[in-house]
């Protein structure tokens, strides 16, 4: 009988328990809507998810929406009391972190990303290592309105100040809305630093040096940084290339549903870019089912993350078509490590954030309460709703 | 011929693993999902007569030899409870203990009484709850006189179903609280609820991790504390015990039942050792009992007090 270690006692990082951090940087893309920059004390894959924790507020769980050398992005709306109050942070505040958590995405060619407001967060990471790993996606943001993707304009701001991207096809840029607060107590980055990438780009530089203007913003030790190439702006450039945007009132990109577009990019209407030339792709990734041999260009796979109704209409659009399919899920959830059960789904228990929060076609296919409302942090569901939920009476005659 | 069938309270276990409460007893599906994984019986999440959100989070940290909860009886309601119990039921055959709680002595009367109605195999009775001291005071369980009285209260309205009192090891003699409550019928003993409270500062901030600043500490650090508190209570009562306390690996579950437990409580393992911790155990059980040829639990039972 094999010994088994109480999991946490191995090698560092202790990933489930608490540690604090100070907050590196934080990007302003609007009224309650900013990207918190920290150091990586663990690696983390896209879709899986950290837990940030304010004294005296509370723990909530958060998407990475972005990394560099480093560092990690996470991008933050404020809905609720927890997130209003991160908006008052300020860069070197001290925030605690843990995670990874759950199961993120299949990094595959041929992805079609799909997303609904800040449900973008997670899916903007995904692309910046779709890219890095030289796979070929197209990702269609879709918002409420241009001040719902806004935060979608920087993929990178540390290394997107001295580097020539055209980003105005997609991201009309803005004047005032956007800024980066300083950090206090940090000198400001020279203008010679960060030359990566500039010389193929130069001359296309438009973005606002007031703007971007960013402070020397060292990263603390970094000890898992896995993925240098994503400083490479290359690698930004082609998420913008795949990036399409959907908004209701139709104040950027194109007036509609995201879902409408995901028709259009399986009947080639939306051609997903080639895959970047000498990307290390092969030497770097296994390769997804739907992988390499392809036709770059050919959407093979859907990744979802937004509301829940855009998830299933994803869902269903997938399932007509025989698309394979992974949704990031959202629940109330409090441990973070699978032992609370406040988020375990009903029809198949799947604990959603460990066995989640991104779900297979497979994951989903028995789970009862897709149309329900979600339980609170009492477990207690808001609602009922008799016509949907299954009546104990009749689960005697469905098959489980 | 299955050397792990087990009678609790006259209740046939297919395996003495039950999962504690606390740990994804929130819903039918998620508890079938643990009897699938092993379990014997599964237990809820402690439930009130009326809905609580629970203390906010951080409410359950890991550390270097356990898990550090505050989430504070965070319950939907014994009212939605009893759907869930009932789905549970039809779906699944096996055997669930329901766990209750109370504020008041009569509260736990109230509450037997309600969650009768969707006739859990056993009530669990949480008298020892470590994280609500500052609403509720300190736990009944820390005063056999009070576990006596609560005990012939919920046994009286309980509808003839079993009932086990969950103990805390923090009291001057778990034995004599395990005795007041057989004496005022209760039909087996729950030993033991998490330990403490205890608390951990992050060095950074300068705060305690927990929301609600301390909370009962599982997991490894508490096994040699359950495995003495059953062997105390196997001296001092004669009905059942559910050994529960820091079982992570399937050797703490051999050494709680050669300590007395009939049951064995699995809780913090859940996330110590995964969901298999229900399977791997019953392996090792099995395969242990066959190496010493004992035909079932029961010869063994504890056998460490010969």
């Amino acid at each position: 009988m094999n010994v088994l270690l109480w999991p946490i006692s191995g090698d560092p990082p202790m990933a489930d328990t608490m540690q604090t951090v100070r907050i590196l940087r934080i990007v302003e893309h609007g009224e309650g809507l900013k990207s918190f920059w920290v150091p990586a004390i663990f690696n983390i894959e896209p879709g899986q998810f950290i837990t940030l924790w304010l004294p005296k507020v509370d723990e909530k769980p958060f998407a990475v929406s972005g990394s560099a050398e480093g560092e990690l992005e996470i991008t933050i709306k404020a809905v609720g009391p927890f997130t209003r109050s991160i908006m008052n942070c300020r860069p070197g505040d001290w925030v605690g972190i843990r995670g990874p958590f759950g199961k993120g995405f299949s990094l595959k060619n041929g992805a079609v990303l799909v997303g609904g407001g800040i449900g973008n967060a997670p899916l903007k990471f995904l692309a910046q290592r779709l890219s890095v790993a030289g796979m070929s996606y197209s990702w269609l943001a879709g918002g409420r309105s241009k001040a719902d993707i806004r935060f979608l304009r920087y993929i990178n701001p540390a290394e997107t100040q001295n580097c020539s991207i055209s980003t105005e096809e997609f991201f009309p840029r803005s004047s005032n809305n956007s800024k980066i607060l300083p950090r206090s107590g940090r000198s400001r980055r020279s203008q010679e630093s960060g030359e990566r990438g500039k010389s193929e780009n130069s001359g296309k530089l438009n973005l606002d040096e007031s703007k971007l203007s960013l402070d020397e913003l060292k990263p603390l030790d970094s000890p898992c940084s896995s993925h240098p190439r994503e400083n490479v702006i290359g690698d930004f450039i082609s998420i913008f290339e795949s990036l399409h945007i959907f908004t209701d009132d139709g104040s950027e990109g194109r007036k509609g549903l995201v879902t409408d577009g995901l028709a259009e990019v399986f009947s080639g209407v939306f051609p997903l870019p080639e895959a970047s030339p000498g990307a290390d792709a092969g030497k770097r990734m296994d390769g997804g089912a739907g992988g390499r041999g392809l036709p770059s260009s050919v959407p093979t796979f859907i990744c979802g993350s937004g509301p829940e109704p855009m998830l299933l209409a994803t869902r269903q659009f997938a399932l007509s078509r025989g698309i394979p399919v992974e949704l990031s899920f959202e629940r109330y959830m409090k441990c973070g490590i699978g032992l609370c059960g406040q988020c375990c789904l009903d029809g198949t228990g799947i604990r959603l954030c460990v066995e989640g929060p991104v779900l297979t076609e497979k994951q989903m296919a028995g789970v009862t309460e897709f149309r329900l409302s979600h339980r609170s942090s009492s477990g207690r569901r808001a609602i009922r709703n008799t016509t949907e939920a299954p009546k104990v009476t009749e689960l005697t005659e469905r098959k489980i | 011929m299955n050397r792990l069938a087990t009678d609790l309270c006259g209740i046939r276990l297919e395996s003495p693993l039950v999962l504690a409460s606390g740990i994804m007893g929130m819903s039918a599906s998620s508890m079938k999902r643990i009897s699938e994984a092993g379990a014997g019986a599964v237990t809820t999440k402690s439930c009130g007569i009326g809905e609580r959100k629970g203390h906010p989070c951080p409410c359950v940290i890991p550390f270097e030899h356990g898990l550090l909860n505050a989430v504070g009886l965070a319950n939907p309601g014994i009212e939605e409870m009893n759907r869930e119990i009932s789905e549970f039921k039809i779906r699944v055959g096996k055997p669930l203990i329901a766990s209750i709680f109370g504020k008041t002595e009569d509260g736990f009367g109230e509450a037997a009484a309600r969650i009768s109605l969707s006739k859990p195999d056993l009530i669990e009775v949480n008298v020892s709850c470590p994280n609500v001291a500052s609403e509720f005071g300190l736990p009944f369980a820390a005063d056999a006189d009070a576990c006596g009285r609560i005990t012939h209260m919920v046994k009286e309205r309980a509808n003839g179903i079993p009932v086990s009192m969950k103990l805390s090891l923090q009291c001057p003699s778990i034995a004599a609280v395990g005795r007041a409550c057989q004496e005022n019928g209760a039909d087996a003993i729950t030993a033991i609820n998490s330990v403490g409270p205890g608390m951990l500062i992050d060095l950074n901030v300068r705060k305690p991790i927990l929301a609600n600043q301390v909370g009962g500490v599982s997991g490894a650090a508490i096994m040699p504390l359950a495995v003495r508190a059953v062997w105390d209570l196997f001296r001092a009562v004669t009905i059942p015990i559910i050994g529960t306390g820091g079982v992570t690996r399937p050797e703490d579950a051999l050494q709680l039942i050669l300590a007395g437990a009939t049951a064995v409580g699995i809780g913090s393992g859940v996330y110590a050792y995964g969901l298999d911790i229900f399977s791997a155990t019953n392996a090792f059980l099995a395969q242990w009992l066959e190496r010493d040829e004992c035909s079932s639990l029961a010869d063994i039972r504890g056998s460490a007090h010969g």
